[in-house]
């Protein structure tokens, strides 16, 4: 198992560097230069071109392509993001900040997602074609269907205008307590009502196989409790595919949510990604996608082990 | 209609900081919420008007910006010109101290003016070229020489410099004193979360005595739907940026719905250079074209004033003996059909076997999506064909400096035109300046006569002198439509019924007196 892990985790840098190579390439083709963006209305004529061309040699962007993208990775190697051409701030402590915003949110938006999507996919598997079912699927179907954002708006006026049960928009750094918790209600339930209806609709789809295997068939015939069956005999064996849809879904979650995290105000790191592509800074795009991406990686990893534990069939050696 | 409410009657609700009433009642928490994050803590470092909007709370500057274009003491309480307007000395406020303990004193400003005349922590100066020194002539004295004329020396001291503790700046550096901010202001920084919070919290020993509004707390809300929900909820107390078409929500809700003229003057810029609107005939047509009271009415609700000259009509260089352009596309067709642009089969307009065709290159910030459709419509029906072209901020600069447009919208914040001579810059490779005037070939001794009436504006400080130089400027302005001049949109704001003692100041963010209350 841990040279599977060992082998697995040393695909991750070959992944990643596709990944900041590509993310390189395409925010340097992107029209619009990012130094022009700093120059100020007040300076103008010959000074404005001046400073363009000194700001140009100062962040290096008059070296070839090659020289700044060789730069780059070694900077990377070294754990160094680098400066935030827009605020001039170190760009790691900035990015963790997001990324823990991000993280948070993630993970209660996951919790209540699993929580939600998995028994109503269980019940209305084991109750199919029943008004139950049909109610469960309905909606997990409008979970799904419904725009995130005009979810979002419902949910903020009728919690937070008509019934003022709760903010409509902030973070306070942690939802670890009472008070910061409550900023985190309405952008997960808003999450997590789309991704349950999917993992509900997926987890009832993958059990439907299970559930008239002949293994299943044999269990009830032996006499054991339904109970007993649908928890050990057809959940435990549709839990590979539903762990792949959980794993993609976190890393969904992790990766950022860049229409609730502007809905709600929460400072995740897809804002701050898609804040950094608007205004050309280059260095916390870099960054922040490979956040991104090692998010989604280290998911598949985790999924992947995660297989080995349900099914013991699975080995890593 | 437009529910103008002037500064100065607000000014009569607040109390300056500066003149020391007795301390009001206990009040919560003032939240104002803003659509993106300062840049930066630190003044030095910072250029975006957002972000001063932001940290301006917990610095000063020397003069604070007052109701109809009037001055108030900041940290200085007196200043004089002399030798010509080339050398102006300021009396600086005794008895104040950085939030840091380190005394406020000539010593200090100068560091200041230092910081940026150095281009120590950024790479421009808000000074340059104007002035050339900035040194201590007393314990509470500085001398600010000027290199050449800077009419508008004064107002660039309402929000530059806003004065850092040399002590914190020396021993954290730039990016240092950006995780913690140190001036003299009536807030001290509590906390910043990016993309979220700044807290920053009554200053107990400022100045002008401590405020009575314990605490501020800007939260970062993206979201214009969003901030007035947050409102609506009572969760927050001050929106900017209200949207025209929600005045009426909002006021049902409860929510105290100002607005105010400000010096901000939206136009239609022309691409002088190339294509059809290097014609001053098809720019004079395309500005009959458009029927500015019906957008206004449409797009800003009444919220805003057809503009004359660029000029709104509160400030002292309004003349109403320019011209304005009417809506008439009947003489807009005459006009171009004297030109030689005859409509052709498909009520398009053609002259030499080329179309009328114009790109109207617009960006995805309000009201400009609204806009640009409406422009494409009038136009349309006057025989242009028109192609609207939507880009972001990065990549409507590079088409704006590349030329890869007719006609663009575009709006510029200033004081007021004749004060700030960033109002309208002629300079042609100002990364900023969308007219493009001067320098042009296609104007041929235009351009001269602007670079001339420039250069003497830039000099001159005494108000009537101004307005007549500026009047040749507006008048040439208007003879060859250099600039289309569409309105001056009021700012518009959302307030808590809560909130009490405030006002927004020229420069268009909540002010309020140290008697202020949210209760």
């Amino acid at each position: 198992m841990w040279a599977y892990i060992a082998r697995r985790s040393v695909l991750i840098v070959p992944t990643l560097l596709g990944v900041v190579t590509l993310v390189f390439v395409l925010i340097r083709v992107a029209p619009g230069n990012p130094i022009e963006l700093m120059i100020p209305p007040g300076v103008s004529g010959a000074a404005s071109v001046a400073l363009v061309k000194k700001l140009t040699a100062l962040y290096g962007f008059n070296r070839p392509l090659y020289i700044q993208y060789v730069d780059y990775i070694w900077q990377i190697v070294r754990l160094q993001f680098g400066t935030s051409l827009q605020t001039q701030t170190v760009i790691l402590p900035q990015l963790l900040i997001h990324l823990w915003a991000s993280l948070q949110l993630a993970l209660v938006a996951f919790i209540l997602s699993v929580v939600l999507g998995i028994p109503a996919g269980v019940v209305s598997a084991v109750r199919r074609d029943s008004i139950g079912d049909a109610g469960l699927m309905f909606v997990a179907l409008g979970g799904i269907s419904i725009p995130t954002f005009v979810l979002a708006y419902v949910l903020i006026f009728v919690f937070g205008v008509v019934v003022h049960a709760l903010p409509p928009s902030g973070y306070n750094g942690s939802i670890f307590t009472p008070s910061g918790f409550r900023f985190v209600v309405l952008p997960a339930v808003t999450l997590a009502l789309g991704t349950a209806g999917f993992i509900a609709r997926f987890t009832r789809s993958s059990m439907l196989e299970i559930l008239h295997t002949d293994h299943v068939r044999t269990a009830r015939a032996k006499g054991l409790a339904e109970g007993h069956i649908v928890r050990r005999h057809v959940l435990r064996n549709s839990l590979i595919p539903i762990l792949t849809v959980l794993g993609l879904t976190l890393g969904g979650l992790l990766g950022g949510q860049i229409v609730i995290e502007n809905v709600f105000g929460w400072p995740g790191v897809g804002q701050y990604l898609v804040n950094a592509i608007f205004e050309r800074d280059f260095p916390v795009v870099q960054a922040a996608s490979i956040s991104v991406a090692a998010a989604f990686v280290i998911m598949n990893l985790v999924t992947d082990l995660a297989y080995a534990w349900v099914d013991p069939r699975i080995r890593y050696d | 209609m437009v529910g103008a409410v002037s500064a100065a009657a607000m000014l009569c609700a607040a109390v300056a900081f500066q003149a020391g009433t007795s301390a009001a009642a206990s009040s919560a928490p003032l939240v104002i919420l803003q659509g993106s994050s300062p840049t930066s803590l630190n003044p030095v470092q910072e250029a975006d008007w957002l972000s001063r909007e932001s940290i301006g709370y917990m610095f000063d500057p020397l003069i604070y910006a007052g109701p109809n274009d009037t001055y108030l003491p900041g940290l200085a309480t007196s200043w004089s010109p002399s030798d010509h307007g080339m050398v102006w000395t300021f009396q600086l406020r005794k008895g104040v101290k950085f939030q840091d303990g380190t005394p406020w004193n000539a010593q200090a400003a100068v560091f200041n003016f230092n910081l940026d005349l150095a281009k120590t922590s950024k790479n421009y100066s808000d000074f340059e070229p104007w002035v050339k020194s900035v040194k201590a002539t007393g314990a509470y004295t500085i001398q600010i020489t000027l290199g050449q004329p800077y009419a508008t020396l004064l107002d660039v001291l309402t929000w530059s410099p806003l004065f850092v503790s040399p002590t914190a700046y020396t021993k954290e550096g730039a990016t240092g004193f950006a995780q913690h901010p140190v001036g003299t202001g009536p807030y001290t920084f509590g906390s910043y979360t990016p993309n979220a919070t700044l807290v920053m919290n009554a200053n107990p020993n400022y100045w002008g005595g401590k405020p009575s509004i314990p605490q501020i707390k800007v939260e970062i809300v993206p979201s214009p739907t969003t901030q007035e929900l947050d409102m609506e909820s009572g969760t927050a107390d001050v929106m900017y940026n209200v949207p025209p078409q929600d005045v009426a929500t909002l006021k049902q809700h409860g929510l105290v719905v100002p607005s105010t003229v400000i010096a901000d003057g939206s136009m239609v810029s022309f691409n002088l250079q190339s294509g059809p609107t290097a014609d001053p005939k098809v720019r004079l047509a395309i500005m009959e074209s458009l029927n500015r009271n019906a957008i206004n009415q449409v797009v800003f609700k009444g919220y805003s004033q057809v503009s004359r000259a660029g000029v709104p009509s509160s400030s002292p260089f309004y003349n109403k003996s320019v011209p304005q352009v009417s809506f008439n596309p009947t003489a807009a067709g005459a006009l171009l059909n004297a030109d030689g642009w005859k409509m052709g089969p498909n009520g398009y307009r053609v002259k030499n076997g080329k179309p009328l065709a114009i790109t109207i290159l617009a960006n995805t910030n309000d009201p400009w999506p609204t806009i640009s459709p409406i422009f494409a419509q009038e136009l349309k029906q006057v025989g242009f064909q028109t192609k609207i072209v939507t880009q972001d901020w990065a990549t409507y600069l590079n088409s704006m400096r590349a030329g890869d447009y007719s006609i663009s919208y575009w709006d510029l914040a200033a004081f007021t035109l004749g004060t700030w001579d960033g109002m309208v810059n002629m300079e042609t490779s100002n990364y900023w300046n969308v007219s493009q005037i001067a320098h042009v070939p296609s104007l041929g001794k235009v351009s001269a006569q602007i670079n001339a009436i420039y250069a003497k504006e830039t000099g001159q400080s005494n108000t009537a002198q101004r307005a007549a130089t500026l009047l040749q400027w507006q008048k040439i302005d208007y003879q060859d439509q250099l600039v289309g001049w569409l309105f001056h949109p009021d700012a518009i704001f959302a307030v808590s019924p809560k909130f009490k003692g405030y006002y927004f100041n020229n420069w268009d963010y909540v002010f309020f007196g140290k008697n202020a209350t949210v209760k």
